[in-house]
């Protein structure tokens, strides 16, 4: 009996060595093999096999081999790989109003999709479970762009939307994706930190008909403490955004304690009146426990809709509240009559009182309405 | 602060289970091939827990330093050269050199190998585990040997507690069926690895993602 078991153990420990060589043996050919990943759009070739990332600010310099902060490039053999073009981890279809964007075709049902990765580590994100994570960890689904497309036609949605986790990070299959859609005669929209070089933004923007930017806060020091990346370049996105003639919404997550100060907001909203406009519509949104910041108590209502006020005391034409009970924060109002122009609780259309995107009395409202 | 101090703890506790399954085919061979008490037993347990915070150390030292700098080629080869250095040590403890009475027979090779669970553990420590290597993105990017060491040190303590219950895996060493088996699985683990090192460095180094 004793010598069955002492066998058994040699079995078990050989056993676990070979399975060990085995699994690595395995897992360096998969991970390496060029012909499995999409070769990435933007990157400089260095010395000694490595590249450095162009898609970025923060511009990862890569050796042989390594992967991006954002977790979804890699370095092999000194060119650089997208690792999740096509691997959908989540679809779904919402309401364009979701996203939210309020001034693009009200009540569209918007073709969902998202990859995994993030070129950022917000300490307060919703999708932390699809954006801080490898494309191995988590189960993924192979689509072609002619299968997303396809498939957000026969559900009927007008929109593809590329959202949940960070779309930059997953470039190449955004532009390929966004190309045939627009030939499909479907529109395009992109919800995204903002955290781009200007290169491949200018190359992308031609294929989207919206793009909503999250600016998480009108701080440096906030960036740098919650998010990893840094403000300056998102306010440059922002901009550049608005001066090609895409649609551009923008949010601003409101977190206890950290960017809601009035100071901070009217900051903010002049900025965004000096520089792109007093007409882009901004969303103040409620945040509520996640991820690392769960020992954070949710925004009060009072903060957000006084954050509107502020923001509308700045000139601000088109401002509103997310996630809290507020439906004058909901709806659209027409800025010279004050009369509702589209009326919303939460995700639903109640009524839209626009015409041709114009108010009763013949005001201009701007967004795209058809 | 928390990035480099809980993230790599909890790091630590959810992959520990992997970390210590890539330690198991060394260690065990190890505790069992000697009859020795429980806390002898753990004392060479403790030893191997503190080989392993040495490598790690190092690690993080030298990867907190210098960041980006070091080349994936060069991370590859050091891992691999300390697997085959820890083939050796396993195949030589298992064939008996490393006995008062072996070959090395003098007072030095006596400490070497009273120390050898230090040197295994030392070894198996810059042997880091696949589900730790992924996060090394992050410690490149925090460019500083304090705050590599400090990661990597809380990503060991996460880890060392699945090592502390493999003590009493060496009761089994108390019958002399389980002593030899033990040897001669030390003998096999050590020729596979160490074959296997020749082999990837013949066929290129190259970076293991995690399973």
């Amino acid at each position: 009996m004793k010598k069955f078991f002492a066998i058994l153990f040699l079995i078990l420990i050989v056993g676990l060595a070979g399975y060990l060589i085995f699994t690595r043996e395995k897992g360096a050919k998969e991970a390496n093999n060029a012909e499995d990943f999409y070769r990435a759009k933007f990157f400089e070739k260095l010395s000694g096999n490595m590249v450095q990332c162009g898609l970025c600010p923060n511009r990862c310099i890569l050796s042989r081999g390594q992967i991006g902060l954002c977790k979804a490039r890699k370095n092999i053999d000194g060119e650089l790989y997208s690792l999740n073009y096509g691997n959908v981890a989540a679809q779904h279809v919402d309401p364009i109003e979701k996203k939210p964007f309020f001034h693009f075709l009200p009540g569209a049902k918007a073709y969902s999709i998202s990859t995994t990765g993030c070129n950022m580590r917000c300490s307060f994100c919703q999708n932390w479970d699809i954006s801080q994570v490898f494309p191995w960890e988590v189960e993924t689904t192979k689509m072609t762009p002619e299968q997303v497309v396809n498939d957000a036609l026969q559900s009927g949605s007008e929109v593809i939307a590329f959202t949940y986790n960070e779309p930059i990070v997953y470039y190449e299959y955004v532009y390929d994706v966004a190309r045939l859609a627009k030939e499909k005669g479907l529109r395009t929209v992109v919800v995204s930190n903002g955290y781009i070089n200007l290169e491949p933004l200018r190359e992308l923007l031609p294929y989207i008909d919206a793009y909503k930017v999250d600016l998480k806060a009108f701080k440096e020091e906030f960036y740098q403490k919650f998010t990893g990346g840094h403000l300056a370049p998102v306010l440059e996105t922002i901009k550049t955004i608005k001066n090609s003639g895409v649609w551009l919404e923008i949010v601003n997550l409101l977190i206890p304690g950290e960017n809601e100060s009035k100071e901070e907001i009217r900051e903010m909203a002049k900025w965004i009146k000096e520089n792109v406009g007093d007409d882009v519509p901004l969303h103040f949104s409620a945040f509520h426990p996640e991820y690392k910041l769960q020992n954070l108590p949710s925004t009060p209502s009072e903060t957000i809709i006084k954050a509107r006020q502020v923001a509308m005391e700045e000139g601000l034409k088109f401002v509103y509240t997310g996630n809290i009970i507020y439906p004058e924060g909901e709806s659209t109002y027409c800025p010279g009559s004050k009369e509702i122009a589209i009326e919303r609780r939460g995700y639903m259309i109640q009524a839209n009182n626009l015409v041709d995107g114009k108010c009763l009395d013949g005001e201009v409202i701007p967004g795209i309405w058809k | 602060m928390e990035d480099f101090l809980i993230q790599p703890f909890l790091l630590g506790i959810s992959t520990g289970i992997f970390c210590f399954t890539y330690c198991v085919p060394f260690i065990a061979p190890y505790l069992v091939s000697e009859e020795r008490k429980l806390a002898k037993n753990f004392k060479v347990i403790l030893e191997f827990i503190l080989g392993r915070l040495g490598g790690y150390i190092l690690f993080g030292a030298i990867f907190g330093y210098l960041g980006e700098k070091i080349s994936n080629q060069a991370v590859n080869l050091i891992l691999i050269i300390s697997l085959m250095v820890l083939a050796v040590v396993l195949i030589f403890y298992a064939l008996g050199l490393l006995k008062p009475k072996g070959i090395f027979c003098s007072s030095k090779y006596i400490k070497f190998r009273e120390k050898s669970p230090l040197l295994m553990g030392f070894l198996m420590g810059i042997n880091i585990c696949p589900p730790f290597l992924m996060s090394l993105a992050y410690v490149f990017s925090l460019h500083s040997v304090f705050k590599g060491i400090i990661y990597f040190l809380m990503f060991f303590l996460g880890t060392t507690l699945y090592f502390l219950p493999v003590t009493f895996l060496g009761f089994l060493g108390k019958m002399k069926e389980f002593r030899l088996i033990a040897r001669i699985a030390g003998l096999i683990v050590g020729f596979a690895f160490l074959t296997y090192g020749i082999y990837y460095i013949i066929r290129g180094l190259t970076l293991f993602h995690a399973i």
